[in-house]
């Protein structure tokens, strides 16, 4: 983990307060601590206690707070919804909490060049349905598009179940306007789709979680949007099969718009809250043992013989059902079976540590095997689901937190699980990001010269570490 | 422990229940949404000691008890109820203002009925606390004969589908306190439309629903006041309990709901028969036609609550009356209502109502020629009524549904 600069200052003077006080007045300073509580917390479930919270509306009041922070050497922790789940804008080392939520206007949406320019603070969910008032679309989906801000999931690269096919976040960023530590205004890359000037700065922002600026606008590639999509969900009687079947779809030539598994844990739990279209005793003959849920997208007239593809490419695996939906209103349900795993988890203990590994896409049997087997021997449960379109596996280690012995489990599971990733070739986190929760885990999958580069480069953005200290890497 | 129980139902901070915050929404203030109190109300991740108990309860406080959250939330946490039980834990003097303007005010409120002048100057002068502002502009609104003028006429009762569906079975109105008060017309249009139907009525004295007690942290006289109505649908014979006020239908649900004392009713059957008399008017005439007449307007607004049931009858009913004349915002949008709300955070509660018009603005389009298509909108709650009527921009005209209906 980062050392943290020694120039920090460890609490707020007076004057320091005066000083927020003119900056922000009225409603744009909190210094409560009942009112402060939420913005020290995030879905990590990770908190600690910030110093003040600031909401500035203007880029200006922006230049003014981090040029007096890094005279001062006042942490600054940016903030959006706070719904990350690394506890990436959690003030585990105190600190002034910037609130980028009044910051939420669409300055524009250009159906000519195929761009938006945004402030940090817009809902995801909410820009989508505006572009897509003008046939545009933007891809980038990640769980929490309906919660989560466009700001928070440029800051943390957010994924998502498009990202087979359309890539993840940082895929559509095209420009980044930010204030740096000092005040500095900088404005990385723009509106071209193609920009080979200089350092890509603009993607060195994305996935920063904060600590090299704070983005005052956003400037984000948008595509036409597909008339139309379609969706299939098939279960089988064993992961081995499933894997098969999604290998066939590709060997057929048909890039899927999301591609997702649900491991037989998984399978258990949804069977728990809702009633499921799969055979659902838990074993046995015809016992499910994995589900996928396949979409496609593309012209209307084309999506029904696609789907036909889709079902041809799975038939060889021999699925126990499989149910089509064309058009939103059918394919609806099957993705609600989809999206209610992470709740249905807690059916198998109240407590969870979610790791979203990455591997290379062809060892994803090898890895869900594998951490299947490592949740058997530590007698702890372990649910894999997610996108197994592109390798990234979200891992679920299911535990009672009150239970000393669990919990010591619990995370010999998680470190067992990082170090088969990592055998493998792959990446402790796809999506979520390292945050504090897998902050300490960095240097397993990082060498030294990676990260004595990554603090060279946070060095000249930060010079005195302000920003969000000890996050990322 | 089953992950359903009650004692299970801890927040995990996922944050599902941002989308639909309206206080979140309005202000983009995060301590004002449903993550902070349950983050506040349930085991605390911060040393206590730092938090003051007055400002705790002071910004739990702050909750419209729309209960968007909790049709939201994966873990079953009910915001509006951990909020109920904050305030009754930490009575402070806006629980006092609250329990001073239901219990106090009750004559007020049978002034107005009476179509005297709202109230003498003196006597707001003197009982009302500024505070109380916003509150009284939506009182004044309801003020008798300032409601809309009927112009729809029932042409064709469900006669054959009720009765083949309830058979003789009696049913009583629930009124509610507007409905019984200062807009004692609804009760008397829907007494009519029951008899249209060709329903037996029963006329059991009911109380207050509850629902606003429970809200303010009275649990005591919430209490009460369930006790009060169901001893009176048991002495009218259980019979089927018609609604016309979205809040009350939710409040008499919730007697039976999850989370409520179990003492209420004699067994598990009654509790059920309980939650299966309740029925909103609205569902009991479907399938009638009507016929608009003169002062129809060419677009009417509807706003749905935040407490109608998921299938809004309401809203189904006025669609297949009203056709395509009615119009409504495709993603809702809470009135900022709230109960205490109006009192305890006038400024919040009215910047909610902003955001209300804004949006039906976006489906009705009034602002842009206000002269020639002003804002008409209806809808099915008492406290929406009162909101709507309070936040309201000028020349607009706020009410219930069952005001357009022509009692002949």
């Amino acid at each position: 983990m980062t050392q943290l600069a020694t120039s920090l200052v460890s609490g707020l003077t007076p004057a320091h307060l005066r000083f927020l006080e003119g900056l922000f007045p009225g409603e744009g300073l909190t210094v409560a601590p009942a009112e402060m509580a939420v913005y020290g917390a995030d879905s990590s479930r990770r908190a600690g206690m910030p110093w003040a919270v600031v909401r500035p509306r203007t880029e200006e009041q922006m230049v003014e707070l981090l040029r007096w922070a890094q005279a001062e050497g006042v942490p600054i922790v940016p903030r959006a919804r706070g719904t990350g789940m690394s506890g990436g804008a959690v003030p585990a080392f105190g600190g002034v909490v910037v609130s980028c939520l009044l910051m939420d206007t669409v300055l524009d949406v250009d159906s000519e060049d195929f761009c938006a320019e945004v402030e940090p603070g817009v809902v995801t969910a909410q820009f989508q349905a505006l572009v897509q008032k003008r046939k545009l679309f933007y891809p980038p989906d990640p769980a929490s598009l309906k919660i989560s801000t466009l700001g928070g999931n440029v800051a943390t690269c957010a994924g998502g179940m498009r990202a087979v096919k359309y890539g993840v976040t940082r895929d559509y960023v095209l420009g980044v306007r930010a204030v740096l530590p000092g005040g500095k205004i900088v404005n990385a890359g723009g509106r071209t789709h193609k920009n080979v000037v200089g350092l890509d700065l603009a993607r060195l922002f994305v996935g920063s979680c904060g600590t090299l600026g704070i983005f005052t606008k956003l400037t984000l590639k948008l595509l036409p949007l597909p008339e139309g999509s379609a969706t299939v969900l098939a279960a089988f009687g064993s992961l081995g099969e499933a894997l098969e079947g999604a290998r066939e779809v590709f060997r057929a030539g048909i890039l899927p718009t999301a591609m997702e598994f649900l491991d037989a844990k998984a399978c258990w739990g949804i069977g728990q809250i809702k009633d499921v279209p799969w055979p659902a005793s838990p074993d046995g003959e015809g016992a499910t043992k994995a589900v996928l849920v396949l979409k496609v997208d593309g012209s209307r007239s084309a999506l029904a013989a696609e789907l036909s593809r889709v079902e041809g490419a799975l038939a060889g695996s021999t699925p126990l059902c499989l149910l089509k939906g064309l058009g939103p209103a059918e394919e609806e349900p099957l993705w609600e079976l989809r999206r209610l795993v992470s709740p249905a988890v807690f059916r198998l203990g109240p407590d969870k540590l979610g790791e979203d590994v990455a591997v290379p896409r062809g060892r994803t049997v090898e890895a869900v095997e594998g951490f299947q087997a490592i949740g058997a021997e530590q007698g702890i449960h372990v649910v894999c689901y997610g996108h197994l379109g592109d390798g990234n596996i979200h891992v679920n280690i299911v535990y009672d937190a009150a239970d000393a012995d669990q919990r010591a489990r619990a995370k010999a599971c998680k470190e067992a699980v990082f170090r088969l990733t990592l055998s493998l070739g792959g990446t402790l986190s796809g999506e979520h990001g390292t945050g504090i929760t897998k902050g300490p885990y960095v240097p397993w999958q990082l060498g030294e010269e990676e990260r004595a580069l990554m603090a060279g480069i946070k060095g000249v953005f930060d010079p005195s570490g302000i920003l969000n200290p000890g996050k990322g890497w | 422990m089953p992950p359903d129980s009650p004692d299970r139902r801890e927040c995990v901070l996922c944050g599902c229940c941002l989308e639909g915050c309206p206080l979140l929404e309005a202000t983009g203030r995060e301590e004002l949404s449903p993550r902070a109190k349950a983050l506040l109300a349930g085991p605390s991740k911060f040393d206590a000691a730092r938090l003051a108990e007055g400002d705790v309860a002071a910004l739990t406080g702050l909750c419209l008890a729309c209960g968007r959250c909790e049709k939201l939330c994966p873990q079953g946490v009910q915001v509006p109820a951990l909020m109920a039980a904050m305030r009754a834990a930490h009575p402070d003097f806006r629980q006092w203002l609250w329990k001073q303007w239901i219990t106090r005010l009750g004559p007020y409120w049978s002034l107005a009925a009476k179509g005297a002048a709202l109230a003498p100057q003196a006597f707001v002068d003197t009982f009302v606390p500024a505070q109380f502002g916003l509150a009284l502009k939506g009182l004044k609104g309801l003020r008798p004969g300032n409601g809309l003028a009927p112009w729809l006429a029932i042409a064709a009762f469900p006669v054959q589908a009720f009765r083949a569906r309830y058979g003789d079975r009696p049913v009583a109105l629930f009124d509610g306190c507007v409905g019984r008060g200062p807009r004692a017309a609804w009760g008397e249009t829907a007494r009519l439309l029951l008899k249209g139907l060709g329903a037996h009525l029963a006329e059991p004295r009911f109380s207050c629903c509850g629902s606003t007690l429970g809200v303010a942290g009275l649990p005591q006289e919430q209490a009460q006041a369930r006790a009060e109505n169901i001893a009176a649908w048991r002495e009218a014979g259980r019979p089927l309990l018609a609604t016309y006020c979205a809040t009350c239908r939710k409040g008499l649900a919730d007697y039976a709901g999850p989370g409520a004392d179990g003492g209420l009713f004699a067994d598990e059957a009654e509790a059920a028969a309980w939650a299966a008399s309740l029925v909103p008017l609205s569902a009991l005439l479907e399938g009638a036609k009507a016929k608009a007449g003169r002062g129809a307007p060419a677009i009417v607004g509807y706003h749905r609550p935040c407490h109608a049931e998921a299938a809004d009858h309401d809203f189904r009913l006025l669609s297949s009356l009203l056709g395509p004349r009615l119009r409504t915002p495709a993603g809702g949008g809470c009135c900022g209502f709230g109960g205490v709300m109006q009192l305890s955070a006038p400024e919040l509660s009215a910047r909610v109502g902003a955001s209300c018009w804004e949006s039906l603005d976006t489906a009705l389009g009034f602002s842009a020629a206000p002269e020639v298509t002003p804002a008409y909108v209806l809808t099915g709650c008492s406290g929406c009524v009162m909101q709507l009527l309070a936040t309201a921009p000028r020349g607009a005209r706020v009410g219930h549904w069952l005001e357009i209906i022509r009692q002949k």
